[in-house]
């Protein structure tokens, strides 16, 4: 009897110390992490000048909240902002769409040819952008759509990578509940709304997570596609604070900060997504 | 029989809208592209066919350092495998496990991926910078001032030194994917472990690891296939330089392509990023077995 309770007071230490080392390391990590965070949020509240002082002067001796006036009235701040969230909203909707709507085509039924040409979806992941953007840009030129947001929505309305991820975690879904469902008389439409897009939802929010951060922080694309100021987005802006001879670096990083509260929001209105799932659906 | 009609017309509903615009957007420009490779061509005036020579002129009289470029994306695809991930896992399996704060860790862990590159390229470019950069000042700092370096500059730290911030950026990119997946695991198969007397290294590796199967196999993919085409910080960081010491396929090939107008040949080192990718998807998918998780 004794032992035991020896024992089992020297776990309880143990565990303590081990909850309080990864604590500590769970901070440090953040620490990190949060570094560049830190940066930027400083460096918006310097003068152009104090950016890039010697060394990396963490709090600004006065804080110019002005930067963040600035930056709506020297540039079309807000036209930009509002075309990248039309374009943001509108591909991340419709890849998220296409891409599970594929992925159970690839993950839930059988047909001739299907592995073959899932690899070939795989490939193009690998296929990197700059490769095949000038084919590409010609082929929308000689449809009309340069300089259009129809341009860039049309391509990427449609992701090999989307596919790819879904199906991957399609494929944890138990088999068994799609052949159930077949068994008594379900289409397969009926299985993927009501069984296979439930299940889903961690899935699904962490896809619309990505692909959300990319087209809001993707600067090649508009680069090639948009001309227009009219048409622009936020990181296509971000370089007008840049001229020949001078570079605003603080109104950047003011700017940076305002353009990536979107993504935060977008962030913390998916994860709620990230805990349901299969745990909460009550499959036995 | 009209069952098996009507499958045919849902399995083609489902796969073919997608696939007609990838075919399109994706598919036709990729094949111009090897086509391309097969050209002597500025990208302006007429193309020459000279067939397999800009491949010859990649591993044989070789020149432009992209035997160096291969090998360096080799290097950052084992490190993002072998250190990488399994940071990643490592958070995603302590988060999804639910420790206090695990809501702020997932939402600070992901604050790197999503800063944009050029945010993230110049604060990296201020921890190395060798005269007020964070890193040598540390170093003065604890005594090692021997080891203070010009990182981006010099030939034998600029690789590691571009790699670091790579590594760093998606670490809370994987753990995202991974947590998902963890997150997806029925409850009760936990409760039952548990009640069978098994700890938490065990329920890990016996049960959430192998379960989280599918999409470790993406995140691998995704870390391997990410190497050989990594392109934006490098390129913003040093530009392959100097010397090629930091330099990738696509960085040269980039270059190439909008800088020393050699279209076809910069085609050629895009179609072997493509084959190198595809070998080294199917290698990683033989290593991981069938896909069935259930």
């Amino acid at each position: 009897m004794k032992f035991n309770v020896n024992a089992l007071v020297s776990k309880n230490n143990l565990s303590i110390i081990k909850q309080l080392i990864l604590f500590i390391v769970m901070v440090f990590l953040s620490f990190i992490v949060l570094l560049p965070f830190f940066w930027m949020l400083s460096s918006s509240l310097k003068l152009d000048n104090e950016v890039f002082s010697v060394p990396i002067q963490w709090i600004p001796n006065k804080l110019i909240w002005r930067n963040y006036i600035e930056i709506w009235k020297q540039i079309p701040f807000l036209t930009f902002f509002k075309n990248t969230i039309k374009l943001s909203v509108i591909i991340t909707f419709l890849q998220v769409l296409t891409s599970s709507f594929a992925a159970y085509g690839f993950s839930k039924m059988r047909f001739k040819g299907r592995d073959t040409l899932f690899l070939a979806y795989i490939a193009t992941i690998a296929v990197p952008w700059q490769v095949y953007m000038v084919p590409q840009f010609i082929l929308m030129k000689k449809f009309g759509l340069a300089d259009t947001h129809l341009s860039l929505i049309l391509l990427q309305t449609f992701t090999a990578f989307g596919v790819f991820l879904l199906r991957q975690f399609y494929l944890s879904i138990p088999e068994e509940l799609s052949e159930a469902a077949r068994i008594d008389g379900m289409s397969e439409y009926g299985i993927y709304f009501k069984i296979v897009l439930p299940l889903s939802k961690p899935a699904l929010a962490t896809l619309t997570l990505f692909t959300f951060v990319n087209t809001w922080n993707d600067f090649l694309g508009p680069l090639i596609y948009l001309n227009s100021t009219n048409l622009k987005t936020i990181q296509l802006g971000l370089q007008m604070f840049i001229s020949q001879y001078t570079a605003q670096y603080a109104l950047i990083m003011a700017a940076s900060v305002v353009s990536i509260v979107p993504l935060l929001i977008a962030f913390i209105f998916t994860q709620n997504y990230f805990v349901e799932g299969i745990a909460t659906t009550g499959l036995k | 029989m009209e069952k098996i009609l009507s499958d045919k017309k849902a399995i083609f509903l489902f796969v073919f809208p997608a696939f007609l615009v990838f075919l399109v957007i994706v598919l036709l420009p990729i094949f111009f592209s090897f086509y391309y490779s097969l050209l002597k061509w500025d990208g302006f005036s007429k193309g020459v066919f000279i067939g397999l020579q800009n491949y010859k002129n990649l591993f044989i009289n070789n020149t432009d350092g992209f035997i160096i470029s291969v090998k360096n994306s080799f290097i950052l695809a084992v490190l993002s495998v072998f250190i990488q991930l399994p940071i990643s896992l490592l958070l995603a399996l302590i988060l999804s496990r639910g420790i206090k704060g695990e809501k702020f860790y997932r939402t600070v862990y992901f604050i790197p991926v999503i800063l944009s590159t050029v945010v993230i390229g110049q604060l990296w470019m201020k921890i190395y910078n060798p005269n007020y950069g964070l890193l040598n000042f540390i170093l003065t700092k604890i005594g090692l001032q021997s080891l203070t370096n010009q990182w981006l500059g010099n030939t034998k730290t600029a690789l590691g030194a571009v790699f670091v911030p790579i590594l760093w950026q998606y670490i809370g990119y994987h753990m995202l994917l991974m947590y998902a997946s963890a997150k997806s695991i029925p409850t009760d198969i936990y409760e039952a472990a548990k009640i069978d007397g098994a700890t938490e290294s065990q329920i890990a590796f016996r049960i959430t690891i192998p379960l989280m199967k599918p999409i470790l196999k993406v995140c691998v993919i995704f870390a391997v296939i990410g190497s050989f085409k990594a392109f934006d910080l490098i390129y913003v960081l040093t530009n392959g330089g100097p010397l090629h010491a930091s330099e990738v396929p696509s960085t040269l090939m980039y270059n190439m392509i909008f800088f020393r107008y050699q279209y076809g040949y910069g085609s050629a080192m895009a179609i072997f990023i493509i084959l190198e990718s595809l070998i080294g998807t199917i290698i990683i998918q033989k290593l991981f077995g069938k896909d069935e998780a259930y």
